[in-house]
């Protein structure tokens, strides 16, 4: 009796000030997304006026109107198109590559495994001069086709080790019992161990796309036509010449975090786990 | 149905032999038991037929045809596996389909239907057909693993350990369908078990596996009774099996056994008595080799150490003038007490000798 309201009274403290710091950080974290959703909700004359709002007296839309005036959804087409190009393509060749080290013994597959982790850690600028020559060679600069890839070369090896891991926890019985079964090993990778694999596809897919969505360097060096353009090199061109166009700027970098939180939020339960439960008795 | 037939086959890994030169014949319809105990080799059989593993020398046949470098789903077999290996993201239904639809098999999917919905029924599971593998009970997913199995009709069934992760008194339940489905289909079987009880009480012949070696290979009856070596000896029964080295004195079809503390008489005729003529032998008595006797003319005068009730019997450990502890399964009704003077018989037909350097059996049962 005498014990039960001091255990509920550091109970809620502990709450409240769980809930208080969690807050501040949050905060703390989303203020520049924050701030920059409520400059573009303003008409140009008020985004730099003091003191700053942040909740816009006189919000508008002309922002945005004037984005989608100047023709931005050929950007996020191009974006899109480039993007879900870079994950196909890297989950269907990373996953082929990460089974066949996973399961397959063949000469050489621990010096291969070791290159895929040694290409990882070479910085992304030094390969922009060699790819340039390379896509320029094959016809390719400018091209949407191009740019996808790249982007799945640049990914494959994070695709590969991450993918390689997943396949290595999946219990192989399944894959034997799927052999005995009837079925080629080509067709138990279909059947049984891509469908087990939503998490590992998840998580690596979502490194490709966020990758390849929010790429500016890749973009502005191998695209110069205005209809290539993606959507990260078109944002910049708000950063214009003479001054800065803080209204559009902000609004279209509103519009291109959108999708990915979007895909995020559809895809967070397959972090979850818990797919391949109950399959195998240990 | 098929036979099954390894040829001189040997299985390393790196310097481990796993397999040492197998030869082993199954006929078509048999139920075969692989006995023994972790890292015998059995496993490795098993999965040998199976495809799963590639063996360095020797063939092995699935009926006239070599399938060693056939891939499993190229050698029609079915296996069940010791963890069940159900499909997690499939429905029982699905996972019992599953070989059914395999490109090889081009089952109409009509009669995928039909199929299906019989194995349920006569596995009992007929009402789980929409359930997931984590919704079911460790029996029930058993006998899903069974249905995959039997869905389809394989040249020989593979089972490795798959009543392992029961409980012991399911286990024996599941004995007794996994025989009496034997009975139906009339397939090959072959079966991977450390538990003796389970390959005597099953199979038409037990091969017994030591160290990566078969070390025979016969009925239940010749398993247990007419133990190969000491090995097989020791390996199968419920208990231990008492050794001792002893010397035969044998006169005719009649034997007596000299150890250095005493001479114990085998009360009755033993037709390959003469086998023993002058061998320092191993001798083996189980529990059986010995019953309680009221006479004193040939039987052995022993003093009561401990008594074991074990269910329908009682054990009772009693040890000679000569210190050797034996042990004899008398009938549960039997009122003995510990510190009480018997006498030990030992039983003609029970009583085992092996050569005392190679262990191997000497046939003194003619």
């Amino acid at each position: 009796m005498s014990g039960a309201p001091s255990w509920r009274a550091r109970r809620r403290t502990r709450l409240v000030t769980g809930a208080v710091v969690n807050t501040a950080i949050i905060l703390f974290a989303l203020f520049p997304i924050l701030w920059g959703l409520s400059t573009s909700f303003k008409p140009a004359d008020e985004i730099l006026r003091f003191p700053p709002e942040l909740i816009p007296s006189n919000p508008t839309l002309e922002n945005y109107a004037l984005l989608f005036r100047t023709g931005i959804e050929r950007f996020v087409l191009n974006s899109t198109i480039v993007s879900v190009a870079a994950v196909v393509g890297s989950l269907a060749i990373g996953s082929l590559a990460a089974y066949a080290m996973a399961r397959l013994a063949f000469r050489g597959r621990t010096t291969l495994m070791f290159a895929v982790v040694a290409l990882m850690s070479i910085p992304l600028p030094s390969l922009l001069v060699p790819t340039f020559t390379f896509l320029a060679n094959l016809g390719l600069i400018n091209s949407r086709t191009g740019l996808a890839l790249l982007y799945t070369a640049y990914q494959l090896p994070i695709v590969v080790w991450i993918l390689y891991g997943y396949f290595l926890s999946l219990p192989i019985e399944l894959e034997n019992a799927a052999r005995i079964d009837g079925y080629s090993r080509l067709e138990t990778l279909w059947k049984i161990v891509l469908p087990l694999s939503g998490p590992g596809l998840v998580a690596s897919g979502l490194f490709v796309l966020t990758f390849a969505w929010n790429d500016f360097v890749v973009a502005v060096v191998m695209i110069s036509s205005e209809d290539y353009k993606t959507l990260p090199v078109a944002i910049y061109g708000y950063l214009g010449f003479y001054g800065r166009e803080w209204g559009p700027l902000t609004a279209s970098a509103i519009l291109s975090i959108i999708p990915v939180i979007a895909v995020f939020v559809v895809f967070q339960r397959f972090f979850l786990g818990g797919m391949t439960s109950g399959g195998v008795k240990s | 149905m098929s036979s099954v037939h390894f040829e001189n086959v040997s299985k390393h890994f790196g310097n481990v032999v796993a397999l040492a030169d197998l030869d082993l014949h199954v006929e078509s319809g048999e139920f075969v038991s692989l006995l023994g105990p972790s890292g015998s080799g059995k496993s490795t059989t098993l999965n040998l037929l199976a495809g799963l593993l590639d063996a360095d020398e020797g063939a092995i046949r699935i009926g006239e045809r070599v399938v060693n470098h056939v891939s499993p789903d190229k050698r029609d077999i079915a296996m069940v596996f010791q963890s069940y290996a159900l499909y997690p993201h499939m429905t029982v239904f699905e996972n019992i389909a599953f070989p059914l639809k395999a490109r090889r098999s081009r089952v109409p999917k009509k009669e995928i239907e039909e199929r299906v919905t019989a194995v349920g029924e006569i596995l009992g599971v007929e009402a789980l057909l929409h359930r997931y593998p984590k919704e079911l009970s460790g029996g029930q997913q058993q006998r899903v693993a069974l249905g995959r199995a039997m869905v389809r009709d394989p040249k020989v069934f593979l089972l490795d350990e798959p009543l392992s992760n029961l409980d012991a008194r399911l286990r024996i339940r599941m004995r007794r369908d996994l025989k009496a489905l034997h009975d139906r289909i009339a397939s090959t079987i072959i079966y991977v078990t450390h538990d003796q009880a389970e390959a005597l009480s099953m199979s038409t012949r037990i091969a017994v596996f030591d160290r990566g070696r078969l070390q025979q290979f016969g009925t239940p009856f010749e398993i247990y009774n007419r133990p190969a070596n000491t090995f097989v000896a020791n390996f199968v029964g419920e208990r231990e099996i008492v050794f001792f080295e002893a010397t035969a004195r044998v006169d005719g079809d009649s034997l007596a056994i000299e150890t250095e503390a005493e001479t114990l008489p085998v009360a009755g005729k033993l037709p390959g008595a003469q086998r023993l003529t002058g061998h320092r032998a191993t001798f083996g008595l189980r529990a059986e080799s010995l019953r309680l006797a009221d006479e004193t003319e040939g039987t052995i005068p022993a003093v009561v150490s401990e008594v074991e009730p074990a269910g329908p019997d009682i054990i009772v450990f009693a040890t000679t003038a000569g210190g050797l502890d034996l042990s004899c399964r008398v009938d549960g009704g039997t009122a003995i007490a510990r510190g009480s003077p018997v006498r030990l018989a030992i039983v003609p037909d029970r009583l085992l000798a092996f050569d005392r350097e190679t262990g191997a059996a000497i046939a003194v049962h003619g």
